[in-house]
């Protein structure tokens, strides 16, 4: 993952908010699902509009007060899986 | 155990799929046909109104759409609504009599992201030859098997489903050599055919007995071992006898099987998860429950009446209902085992949601046949089980 390559999210891709179990992303083009937590969801948010890894990781700080150790790797594996489903795209 | 010690599953906050009978034409007149007599009265809506409904159903999430009619292929807008499926970013799946699929037809859908979104295309297919299918599908056998095979030359995800009545039930190996053998379908799904709307007036005509059931569903059972995981059914003959299985295995070796929740009204889950809509915008609970209207997409909310209407609320809570506070039903030696049937066909036949659908009891299933259990019917016809 290259330092400068900017997320955006896929247009046609549609978020459900289930009650408690937390959010679903579907891709329509793919019929792909993928479920969300809080971190997922967070990420999904910022996507709307272009934004880096450091962005990302930067925006997780303002927002969160107790960030995880394992942050950077859970950002990591959600930009890859959100990416091969082609729920976001990548330029 | 208690109507107090399970409760209702829970529900998705919206519904996941959502059929849509988009007509109430049909260029056919098949005589089991549920969606004929008294739905007919209804009137269509038009392109706006649908583009509108689907635009509601896209904001509230569906993500699926089942496209069914009368014939959809009848509707000369049918493409513009699935654009507008398209656009609202769902997918979609049609289930038609093939008909009046055409090269013009299959070219239409490879237009913008039509081919691409479209999950799968089901034929109704109801004989092995037009002697057969027409018995129930008049006058349509051709020009459905040109359908089949234009949509499977394509490459389209092409799926059969055969409805078993008495007017095919001598048929079933021939049609599974035709569609399984002959066009190369990967698997074909069947059920039966119901006592409901069209089924009603052909009642003796189509629908099969207890006694017909344990044979076609034999029959089934023997196509299966010869086409290994290529037949499958969630209704009708094979899949009762499926469930009969489940029921005397968990009476004899305490194995409770987890497709529903024995000893309760549990047998339909369809209604946490989708719901219908009919050719004139009313909410239904199902297409089978097309008499328990909820509201209408023209001018109701669809996600209020999701969560709150008392019809569906109705319809899930069965779930909680046990079997033995049916009176018909208390002193029954599989009451602990059953889950009481399809609700759409209880509430199309005997009117209420609160009853078991008797055409699928057990208990009669086995006093019409003269047997004890499955397993005596097996020995019976001379099979090893």
């Amino acid at each position: 993952m290259c330092k400068e390559t900017t997320y955006l999210r896929n247009p046609d891709v549609a978020l459900r908010e289930e009650d408690e179990s937390g959010s679903l992303l579907f891709n329509p083009d793919t019929g792909e699902v993928l479920v969300i937590n809080d971190t997922g969801r967070f990420i999904w948010d910022l996507c709307a509009e272009g934004v880096t890894m450091d962005d990302i990781i930067h925006e997780f700080g303002e927002g969160y007060d107790n960030l995880p150790d394992n942050l950077m790797e859970d950002v990591d594996s959600y930009i890859s899986i959100m990416t091969k489903g082609g729920f976001i795209g990548s330029k | 155990m208690a109507r107090s010690d399970i409760s209702v599953p829970k529900h998705a906050g919206a519904p996941l799929s959502v059929d849509i009978s988009i007509t109430g034409k049909c260029n056919l007149k098949c005589k089991y046909c549920f969606y004929s007599n008294e739905m007919a009265a209804l009137s269509d809506l038009s392109t706006e109104d649908w583009k509108f409904i689907i635009r509601k159903l896209g904001e509230a999430k569906v993500m699926r759409i089942t496209l069914t009619g009368g014939e959809v292929f009848t509707r000369p807008d049918i493409f513009e609504i699935i654009d507008s499926i398209i656009e609202n970013r769902m997918r979609y799946s049609i289930l038609t009599n093939g008909t009046l699929i055409d090269e013009k037809t299959v070219s239409a859908f490879y237009v913008g992201k039509r081919r691409l979104r479209l999950d799968s295309i089901q034929v109704s297919i109801d004989g092995s030859c037009p002697e057969v299918h027409n018995l129930s599908r008049p006058g349509s056998f051709d020009r459905a098997i040109n359908g089949l095979k234009l949509l499977r030359k394509e490459g389209f995800p092409a799926t059969v489903r055969v409805t078993i009545s008495r007017h095919n039930m001598e048929d079933l190996e021939n049609i599974a050599e035709l569609l399984l053998d002959d066009i190369g379908m990967p698997s074909i799904t069947n059920n039966e055919a119901s006592p409901i709307g069209a089924g009603c007036t052909y009642e003796s005509e189509v629908a099969l007995d207890h006694v017909d059931t344990l044979r076609v569903g034999l029959q089934l059972e023997k196509l299966q071992e010869k086409y290994p995981g290529r037949i499958t059914a969630n209704a009708g003959p094979f899949a009762k006898l499926r469930m009969y299985r489940e029921m005397e295995n968990a009476r004899q070796n305490g194995q409770l099987t987890n497709r529903w929740k024995m000893g309760f009204l549990s047998s339909c889950g369809g209604v946490f998860n989708k719901l219908g809509i009919l050719h004139d915008g009313s909410i239904v609970p199902c297409s089978m429950l097309h008499d328990l209207t909820m509201g209408n997409m023209l001018t109701d909310d669809i996600l209020g009446l999701w969560k709150n209407s008392p019809v569906i609320r109705q319809v899930r809570e069965r779930y909680v209902v046990p079997l033995t506070e049916i009176r018909a039903c208390a002193n029954c030696e599989w009451v602990q085992y059953c889950n009481g049937g399809c609700p759409g066909v209880t509430q199309q036949i005997q009117k209420t949601l609160l009853d078991p659908n008797w055409r699928g009891c057990y208990r009669n299933f086995l006093k019409a046949n003269g047997i004890r259990s499955i397993c005596d019917a097996v020995v019976r016809s001379g099979e090893p089980e």
